[in-house]
């Protein structure tokens, strides 16, 4: 519906556009900028950033700050200060990474702002692959269709999944420095997200209908996915897609399934950023507000939010695979034939 | 507590007014006061005696009372557009009469007039207009369209909201804060495309009021204004019509007796045709359409001298489409529509209960349905006849079903009496959607979702008011308005006190006072700013209380040269509570599927102004300036930091130049220039670049630039002016008479802003610059009607 208001409007509010000076008060206070997104498979790491008064324009390398102080806690006795390594980008020394169910809280300050402040975590994640499997397919037996079931333990609470399903293909490396996805003997192989189908009512192709339990849809074929619990509150739940994979001469069919654990604070500014990205191309009339980018950073912006991804390797068969057994992204990209 | 110190105020009332009627012998003279050539009941017209220096006016209904001493009198009625009567009458007993006033054919100047046109400044209610229909027709308007609630946005208080629209947002309220009633029914939305025009059809219309504050106890339901729309009740003596062409629509009126001065009807219906006209101009892949209807229906009967039945009907609709092939003359295509539909239908039974008592009751329904739709049809497979077909459409809904009695009673001269009831059952479905898909060698799909269903609720409401004479310079209106709530979960309850004091300084000066509580049930689920048909009407319940207000308003009133000139100034503080708004970064398409207490803020407003308003009300050169000084700011505890900031619709400074100058018997000119500070705007005040969402990479190769927007309304939108002009040229044939009327619509051609918004170019450090789109330029307009 939301097209369809568009189009109309448009078509009625086609008028003259032109652009406007406002006055808009000039004691903007800049901003530090603070993100993490952390889970427990990587070290703890924090870009540091700053705002600057809407009528500025700058590079982005002009907006970081290099002289922060980063420290990151939990609830208990952990304490780490993170330190610069260059391009705003801030890292641990001593090898921390987060554990997944614990809140931790990162304190910020640099000279010339405010301190800020953000809490977070990464939510647990119980899930399991339980079946692969080939499936018959109508007439067009040449294509072969695949069917897998997995299933989510949901802790009580509101809980936020995403689900991405990819296929190891060959790449190259075209005569413009691009890359595209060939069949040969000795391309480089990597990680593609494939499509899928399923029946179930939780799925979403967009994080804004995510909330919607009901949303009326009618296409069943996603290029990843958002779940929420609201149909599964707190209750182990059985899910099943399926998919037909892009057949290679060299490369056999491997595939990767990532089922990740959304904190509500990383699914909200995910959603407001999505959002966001309309209000900026122009007169959104639907709308009911400027769409207001999400952060739990505070006195600051940004995001300081976890997750927790469960990552199933297999092949046509339900084999469990190794990166270095298939040598995904192992070398360089070969030039396409 | 608080009841029971209403009732002693009622009964005491009472007592009083028993106390009045026992108290001298008297004789009533009442009846009805009507058009001579239609026998049009005429509403508003004065009926005085004077030499007694006092009176009274005709109800909704041409209805009278007056109560005096047995005596010789010289009765006069008058009203505006009539040549005035002077009657002597002999009264030793009560007295029923029906009058009649011959319209005016011939202008007459000021002298001439004694008591041309009922003025507020003798009236306890305060805040109030009402502008004949026949200064509305001649009124500059876009396109040529006459619109009464445009011209209603050019009185002091009165915005548009955004540019072009024919919405109403009264001493800072919002636009579902204004209890609009046709024929004593709501309508939900009265806007015709997008809000361009409203959907009251001037040639059905007997008369608009507008009552911006001291409202009377018998309205309720809504906190900032009462917009009663009367529609022609048909001529009862002969057949008569009007037809109007306009650039985007035409107009026909039909009226006649049915049975000749016992029964007559209405019927008034419009339409656009632009669609019709751009057809042939839309050759390519892409066509656009959009069209709108309304008709008007009205019946009455005259039971008996002391009963009359009506039968009132409204039925409107609007409707856009955009259907997209991939080449011209392509079987495959998507369309897109868009609509929504009011539909309105009354039974009103009048009666007089002996010279005194005046009873009115009514039956009705009214409905307001908007939809939204997405057809598509393509080819598939290799087959000619495979196809893949998919419709989905999406609907809102409101019924309301209303049975309302009210009594007006007149004992004697010092007491004017209203009581009476209302029920209401509104039935809401707020969003249900069918999904159909189409595909040949598949059973088709069928999805019917209607999440919420219907929900219903109940509201009733008793109310009794008296104006009062209490001393010769001193009229009190004292009322009270007792409501209740049943929502499917939730009761609410609402005791409303109102009054008005009407103090008269001299033969030229008066002052005036009010108060008024109020309290609504209904709320329209809009965005902050603009107001679209997609907007939802929802019910109060849990954790969505009633909107509740109350507004204190003074005013000093000043006429000179017997009513020529009249000046008012009025002030006016308002404190509103229940306001709901979206949550940000709330999807409004989704809210007819989830609950809505967990989309929107509940917050408060307040709003303060002061009003001046001088007209000029006879003569050659008619018209009015108004100027309003307004204040008006919002609080939500999860917006802005909990902190107040300014509404949407804050305007500071507002000024209407309203004029109409009659060249001749056939000739008239009018204009109209409005001034308006800019509103406020909430744009971004700051900007920094993220790495982006969920599993963004950590280097800043494509980061994202992002804005910071900062509190709520800081800046503030160009301020708004424009200039409008039309000419109007009259002929009388043997026919009836016909006019030609041209002019032309922001005359200095302003680039007014209707939306001011950021927006983004990707052009290396992705510029962000303030845009301002302006939709209403220069429009001329031309039109042709007939009268006959």
């Amino acid at each position: 519906m939301r097209q369809c208001l568009t189009i109309l409007l448009f078509g009625v509010f086609c008028g003259c556009e032109t652009i406007v000076e406002l006055d808009i008060p000039s004691d903007y206070q800049a901003k530090l900028v603070v993100e993490s997104q952390f889970s427990p498979d990587s070290l703890w790491t924090f870009r540091v950033g700053k705002s600057v008064p809407y009528t500025e324009t700058v590079e982005p390398s002009e907006l970081i700050v290099p002289d922060a102080r980063i420290i990151i806690s939990d609830e208990n006795h952990f304490r780490d200060t993170l330190q610069h390594i260059g391009g705003g980008i801030y890292k641990t020394l001593q090898g921390h990474r987060p554990v997944s169910g614990t809140t931790y809280n990162v304190k910020a300050s640099a000279s010339g702002f405010s301190e800020v402040q953000a809490s977070s975590w990464a939510p647990p994640l119980q899930s399991e692959l339980l079946e692969i499997e080939s499936m018959e397919v109508g007439n067009s037996s040449d294509r072969e269709r695949y069917v897998l079931r997995f299933s989510i333990a949901d802790q009580p609470g509101s809980n936020y999944y995403n689900l991405n399903l990819y296929q190891v293909m060959p790449f190259c490396e075209d005569d413009n420095g691009g890359v595209r996805i060939e069949d040969g003997p000795s391309y480089t192989t990597n990680y593609w997200p494939i499509f899928f189908d399923s029946n179930s009512p939780s799925f979403h192709a967009f994080i804004e209908t995510v909330d919607d339990p009901i949303y009326p849809r009618i296409e069943n074929e996603f290029s990843g996915a958002f779940l929420s619990d609201q149909l599964f509150e707190a209750t182990t739940q059985e899910f099943e897609i399926t998919f037909e994979p892009t057949v290679f001469e060299f490369v056999s069919p491997y595939f990767m399934l990532e089922l990740s654990a959304l904190s509500d604070d990383l699914f909200a500014f995910e959603r407001s950023l999505e959002l966001h990205d309309y209000y900026l191309f122009g007169p959104d009339l639907t709308r009911s507000s400027p769409a207001v980018v999400y952060t739990n950073v505070v006195n600051g912006l940004g995001i300081f939010a976890g997750y927790t991804s469960d990552t199933y390797r297999f092949d046509a068969k339900g084999n469990e695979w190794q990166e270095d057994s298939v040598a995904v992204g192992s070398s360089n990209l070969q030039p396409c034939q | 507590m608080v009841v029971n110190r209403c009732l002693i105020i009622v009964l005491l009332l009472l007592w009083n007014t028993q106390a009045g009627l026992v108290s001298a012998q008297s004789v009533t003279i009442s009846g009805y006061v009507e058009d001579a050539m239609s026998s049009e009941r005429i509403l508003g017209a004065s009926v005085s005696i004077p030499a007694l220096q006092y009176g009274t006016t005709t109800n909704q209904f041409g209805f009278f009372s007056l109560t005096t001493e047995p005596a010789s009198i010289r009765l006069l009625v008058s009203h505006i557009g009539y040549q005035p009567i002077l009657d002597n009458l002999v009264l030793t007993r009560d007295t029923t009469l029906i009058v009649t006033l011959a319209p005016r054919t011939v202008r007459l100047d000021d002298v001439e007039v004694i008591a041309d046109r009922v003025s507020d400044f003798d009236k306890v209610q305060m805040s109030r207009h009402e502008i004949p229909i026949e200064q509305i027709e001649t009124l500059p308007v876009i396109l040529g369209e006459t619109d009464i609630q445009k011209t209603l946005q050019l009185l002091p208080s009165v915005q548009s909201g955004v540019e072009g629209s024919s919405g109403l947002y009264v001493r800072g309220g919002r636009a579902d804060q204004n209890l609009i009633l046709l024929d004593g029914l709501p309508l939900y939305n009265p806007n015709h495309l997008f809000g361009f025009f409203s959907v009251f059809n001037t040639s059905a219309m007997k008369r608009v009021e507008l009552i911006k504050g001291g409202f009377p106890a018998r309205y309720g339901g809504r906190l900032s204004s009462v917009i009663n729309y009367t529609m022609k009740e048909g001529n009862l003596k002969r057949f008569a019509g009007e037809g109007a062409i306009g650039v985007i629509s035409s107009r026909l009126m039909f009226e006649g007796p049915i049975v000749r001065n016992r029964a007559s009807f209405l019927v008034a219906g419009r339409r656009s045709y632009a669609d019709q006209l751009w057809r042939p101009f839309q050759v390519g892949r892409k066509r656009y359409g959009a069209a709108f209807y309304d008709i008007n229906m009205k019946a009455n009967y005259i039971l008996s001298p002391r009963d009359r039945i009506y039968l009132s009907g409204y039925a409107g609709e609007d409707r856009f489409s955009y259907e997209e092939r991939p080449f011209p003359g392509a079987n495959d295509r998507t369309r897109y529509d868009l609509g929504w539909h009011n539909r309105l239908a009354s039974l009103r039974w009048n009666r007089r209960i002996g010279d005194r008592m005046f009873a009115s009751t009514l039956f009705g329904v009214t409905q307001y349905r908007f939809f939204s739709a997405t057809h598509s049809s393509e080819s598939a497979g290799e087959g000619e006849g495979d196809f893949i077909k998919f419709d989905q459409s999406w609907h809102s809904r409101i019924v309301d079903w209303t049975t309302k009695i009210d009594f007006e009673f007149i004992p004697n001269t010092n007491h004017y009496i209203r009581f009476g009831a209302e029920g209401i059952l509104h039935r809401f479905s707020p969003g249900s959607t069918q999904t159909r898909l189409d595909e040949s060698g598949r059973s088709p799909i069928n999805l019917l979702q209607t999440p919420t269903g219907w929900i219903s609720s109940r509201q009733m409401a008793l109310y009794a008011e008296d104006e009062m004479q209490l001393q010769e310079a001193l009229r009190v209106t004292a009322g009270i308005r007792l409501s209740r709530y049943f929502s499917h979960d939730e009761q609410f309850g609402s005791l409303e006190p109102r009054l008005g004091v009407y103090v008269r300084v001299s033969d030229r000066t008066a002052v005036k006072a009010s108060f008024a509580r109020s309290k609504q049930y209904v709320h329209l689920l809009t965005g902050g700013g603009v107001t679209f048909p997609t907007d939802l009407w929802i019910p109060s319940m849990d954790r969505i209380t009633p909107q509740r207000g109350y507004q204190v308003a003074a005013g000093i009133y000043q006429s000179y040269r017997s009513g020529l000139y009249e000046v008012s100034v009025e002030g006016y503080l308002k404190r509103m509570k229940g306001h709901i708004e979206y949550k940000i970064g709330a999807d409004r398409f989704r809210a007819g599927f989830l609950d809505w207490p967990d989309l929107i803020e509940i917050g408060t407003g307040a709003s303060h102004g002061a009003e001046i308003f001088i007209e000029k009300r006879r003569g050659d050169l008619t018209g009015w300036v108004g100027y309003t000084w307004a204040k008006t700011t919002r609080q939500f505890e999860s917006l802005n930091a909990g902190l107040s900031f300014p509404d949407g619709f804050d305007r500071r400074h507002d000024v209407s130049v309203v004029m109409q100058y009659e060249l001749s018997g056939t000739k008239k000119i009018s204009a109209v220039w409005v001034y308006g500070s800019g509103y406020p705007v909430w744009v971004p005040t700051g900007r920094y670049v993220s790495p982006g969402g969920f599993r963004a990479s950590t280097d800043w190769l494509f980061p994202l630039h992002l804005v910071d927007t900062g509190p709520v309304n800081t800046a503030r939108a160009p301020d708004y002016h424009r200039l409008d002009f039309s000419m109007h040229f009259q002929k009388n044939r043997n026919w009836g008479e016909r006019t030609f009327s041209i002019g032309v619509y922001n005359a200095y051609n302003r680039k007014n802003p209707m939306f001011v918004y950021p927006k983004k170019y990707e052009t290396g450090d992705s510029v962000i610059s303030f845009r301002q789109l302006s939709l209403l330029q220069l429009i001329p307009a031309i039109s042709w009607q007939v009268s006959f």
